[in-house]
């Protein structure tokens, strides 16, 4: 009784951590909870961000800012999206590998998920680029009543946009206030859109340089299936990062 | 785990220097908890004497003593000051200390990212504070309400802004990586046999506490950031002349700042639970109810927010619903209430200092928790809100609540702390002072927002009524300020002429009770048994009077590498905390000059954070 009461005093000394899953008071390791509540407080860090992007969307097409679907090609990002989710697959592999001490595999899916963190983050420069080429226009409609209605037209929308707003309203003004480039500050969608997708991307980039990290130790051969946790831990925030992915995509794609 | 031998600190064998060097590098949660009690000890002085000005600017009507831009700036200064750089750190400096004690533990879960929250603390208080030299004080409230704090309004356009949105996202960083410590140390360094239900009641409230930062502080990280884009960017978040949404601004900011509340005063009803046991000589009545009413005021906590909107047309429905679960709230506070005044009936009461405080904070915090469900009430609010009735309520919370708590607190465990007691004749006078000096300051605020004194307002006409009791308020803050005094006059004579307690100058019952006072590095030479709530009074008046072994590493006989170990084995001193913390506040400094080269300063900043970042990897990778 003695000794093993001494033996888990022990263990607290050392801080609950570094020979796999020691006897904590949980019985889980203290820094993958610590993890696991910090990514709990990101999540809250997202769902902030995302509520901001869902509240302020009726007052953005009110105004006649640009309609997210007249711009975002569900093609690319549904690709993004696929990459992301592939990118979790090859974290499990990797962690699988460690866990076996398949040496080799490790490398392979540890540098296959770092590609294709890649691939995402390219994806997403290539399509902020996009967009800031873009351009929309702000069609101000003014019926004989005084109503004003304000429309969000898309610029290779707009030659076959504007006969059909002037059929549909025929005794009103029409007026074009001229083309808008879709950037972060031209429009409430702009700015909810690069805060909450750029936020997102930084989550990748840090967790690109996060396993690169691990990559590097798993090639001096610092990583084994004894500190199986270094490639868990990268693991976690990684799934983490996918998920939020899942969840911004279903909204402002799908919906 | 390689890891190095900690001997015990002997005073007087060093130099200035040296030890200096070991405040900084040190790792220790008991040294880290002191150096956040005192560094926030200054900020509450820093923040009173801000309250003292603004009080002798309303001492008479038509004052000139403050001009209207300072008066916003000292109220704003003031309120962000006491929240986020005094009672969080006094709480924080406080459970760092004790509870690892409570828990049976030899340190925090990360000894490392707990000195880092501390210097995060410490660097982002010294920015909010650079403000006073170097630009402008905020001046927006410290609600920081949108649009005004978003483009200058009718105040001056300054970075004074900035310097508010910049501090409080450094102070959040180090709340947060501060609660995610005490969730891991909490749940997972707990001693054998201190399961959950045998829990100090100190320590239920810090875990609360510390999920509530966890969940509410990325609100306002998030409403923060967006609303220094909105200042340096050209977005349109919060600007209505835009299409934003100043309402947004509010309810990201209330989805925190109201479980903040509860993040400010749950820590004082965990010293209340441990106070009142040991001074009444009797268990804590209803320990069960104490802690689920904890976790039930943190969950209820997070679904109040709008309460403090109500004047601004959320609609009926809105503010029926909030007001609804802002009266639930009173429920389980009252249970606390009712189990307090139930420890001490019948109890053979022990009046000393900290007691005297627990049954004024009781006092007190009722009065504020009354007025808290009037405002509760959309009606009542509609009359009252932005009225002095408000600064009166919340201060009976936050001063007859919180810091009652926390002097409670203090003289409880200072002998704990320091080994030497506190003066019990000095204590009964701050506490008399303080007690008169508090309600003469803040009960007429509530009469006179009832006749319509607004708040945040800097002057007022003579001939409305409100002379005479703002010169009384006025005249008990200054009473409030003589008990500060006599405070840190009592800290000071202590430290020479204090009385030096045993291990165990209250008869306490808890686990911190059963090491030395101050305690060794490692906490614990010997550990009681766990067996019950009350770990300590088992083994003073229990039948079964023992320790476990002592904690001798050799002893355990497991596989490891601790050759040369021959007792608890604690992280090295660490240089890295404090390199990460003010790499982060020099980049702090960059993005609050954006437009004139600060992306320098970013730069520089994050590579120093870098090295940082890298210093404590490594060391933890060598654990």
């Amino acid at each position: 009784m003695a000794q093993a009461v001494a033996h888990d005093q022990k263990e607290h000394a050392a801080g609950g951590h570094g020979h796999g899953h020691p006897p904590t008071s949980l019985g889980l390791n203290s820094r993958k909870v610590g993890l696991w509540t910090f990514i709990s407080s990101e999540a809250i860090f997202f769902t902030a961000l995302i509520s901001t992007y869902l509240v302020l969307k009726p007052r953005n097409i009110a105004l006649g800012g640009p309609e997210p679907q007249d711009f975002l090609g569900i093609t690319l990002t549904a690709i993004l999206a696929f990459i992301l989710l592939m990118s979790s697959l090859t974290m499990v592999l990797a962690l699988h590998a460690v866990e076996t001490d398949n040496v080799r595999g490790t490398r392979l899916w540890l540098g296959a998920t770092i590609l294709l963190g890649l691939m995402f983050l390219g994806g997403q420069v290539y399509e902020f680029n996009k967009l800031w080429s873009e351009g929309f226009h702000t069609i101000v409609i003014t019926e004989p009543d005084g109503k004003v209605e304000r429309i969000g037209v898309a610029e290779h929308h707009l030659e076959e946009e504007l006969p059909h707003l002037q059929a549909e309203h025929p005794n009103a003004q029409i007026q074009d206030t001229g083309r808008k480039p879709v950037t972060w500050t031209t429009s409430l969608f702009g700015s909810t859109f690069f805060t909450m997708t750029g936020f997102h991307g930084t989550h990748v980039a840090i967790g690109v340089v996060w396993l690169s990290i691990v990559l590097v130790m798993s090639l001096r051969g610092a990583i084994s299936s004894r500190n199986s946790l270094t490639v868990e831990m990268a693991g976690l925030y990684w799934h983490f990062v996918d998920l939020v992915w899942v969840a911004i995509f279903t909204l402002i794609y799908l919906i | 785990m390689a890891t190095t031998a900690v001997p015990v600190p002997q005073a007087g064998e060093r130099s200035r220097w040296a030890t200096i060097w070991e405040w900084i590098t040190t790792v220790d949660h008991k040294r880290i908890g002191i150096l956040y009690i005192f560094t926030a000890i200054a900020f509450f002085v820093w923040g009173g004497i801000d309250a003292l000005l603004l009080r002798i600017q309303l001492a008479a009507p038509e004052n000139n003593f403050l001009s209207p831009q300072v008066y916003n700036e000292l109220f704003t200064m003031h309120g962000t000051t006491m929240v986020f750089m005094a009672v969080m750190p006094l709480n924080v400096g406080l459970g760092n200390f004790i509870v690892p004690l409570m828990v049976g533990a030899n340190d925090m879960a990360y000894p490392r990212l707990n000195a880092l929250s501390y210097w995060l603390f410490l660097f982002g208080g010294i920015f909010l504070s650079s403000s006073y030299i170097i630009g402008h004080p905020p001046d927006a409230g410290w609600f920081a309400y949108a649009p005004l704090s978003a483009n200058g309004g009718v105040l001056p356009k300054t970075n004074a802004m900035d310097f508010w949105v910049i501090g409080i996202n450094i102070l959040g960083v180090s709340s947060i990586l501060g609660a995610v410590n005490f969730i891991v140390t909490i749940l997972n360094l707990r001693a054998p046999g201190m399961k959950f239900n045998r829990m100090p009641l100190f320590v239920w409230a810090q875990l609360v506490v510390a999920f509530l930062i966890v969940f509410a502080f990325p609100s306002i990280t998030v409403a923060s950031i967006l609303l220094y884009f909105d200042r340096n960017f050209g977005t349109a978040f919060f600007l209505p002349e835009r299409g934003g949404d100043p309402m947004l601004w509010q309810h990201l900011f209330w989805f925190f700042g109201h479980p903040e509340v509860y993040i400010l005063i749950l820590p004082a009803f965990g010293i209340i639970s441990e106070v009142f046991p040991v001074f009444s000589r009797k268990p804590i009545f209803g320990y069960a109810f104490i802690a689920y009413s904890s976790v039930a005021i943190g969950f209820l906590g997070f679904t109040v927010w709008a309460h403090h909107m109500f004047a601004v047309g959320m609609g009926p429905i809105a503010n029926a619903a909030f007001s609804a679960t802002s009266l639930m709230i009173s429920i389980p506070t009252g249970v606390k209430i009712f189990n307090w005044l139930a420890t001490l009936w019948g109890g053979s009461l022990n009046f000393k200092t900290p007691l005297y405080y627990g049954v004024a904070f009781i006092f007190l915090f009722v009065i504020g928790g009354i007025t808290g469900v009037m405002l509760a009430i959309p009606p009542l609010d509609y009359q009252t809100t932005d009225s002095y009735f408000v600064v009166g309520h919340f201060h009976y919370v936050l001063f007859g609540g919180a810091i009652f708590g926390l002097f409670a607190g203090f003289y409880y465990w200072w002998p704990k702390m320091f080994g030497r007691m506190l003066s019990e004749r000095l204590g009964i006078w701050q506490f008399w002072l303080m007690f008169i000096g508090m309600n003469l300051t803040f009960m007429p605020m509530h009469y006179l927002g009832m006749i319509g004194q607004p708040r945040r307002t800097w002057t007022y006409e003579a001939g409305m009524g409100f002379e005479f009791w703002n010169l009384m308020e006025t005249i008990g803050a200054l009473i409030i300020a003589l008990s500060v005094a006599i405070f840190l006059l009592n800290v000071i004579l202590s430290r020479r002429n204090g009385e030096i307690p045993g291990d165990d100058p209250w008869d306490g019952h808890t686990l911190e009770w059963a090491t030395s006072s101050p305690p060794p590095a490692h906490n614990f030479d010997k550990m009681p048994v766990i067996r019950s709530r009350r770990p300590v009074w088992d083994l003073k008046y229990g039948d079964a009077q023992h320790f476990t072994e002592p904690r001798d590493v050799k002893a355990a006989g497991s596989t490891d590498e601790d050759e040369h170990s021959h007792g608890i084995h604690l992280p090295p001193p660490s240089f890295y905390p404090i390199i990460l913390a003010f790499g982060l506040t020099v980049a702090g400094y960059g993005l609050l000059y954006i437009y004139s080269g600060g992306v320098w300063g970013i730069v520089i900043g994050l590579s120093i954070m870098w090295v940082g970042i890298a210093g404590l990897a490594s060391e933890a990778a060598r654990d």
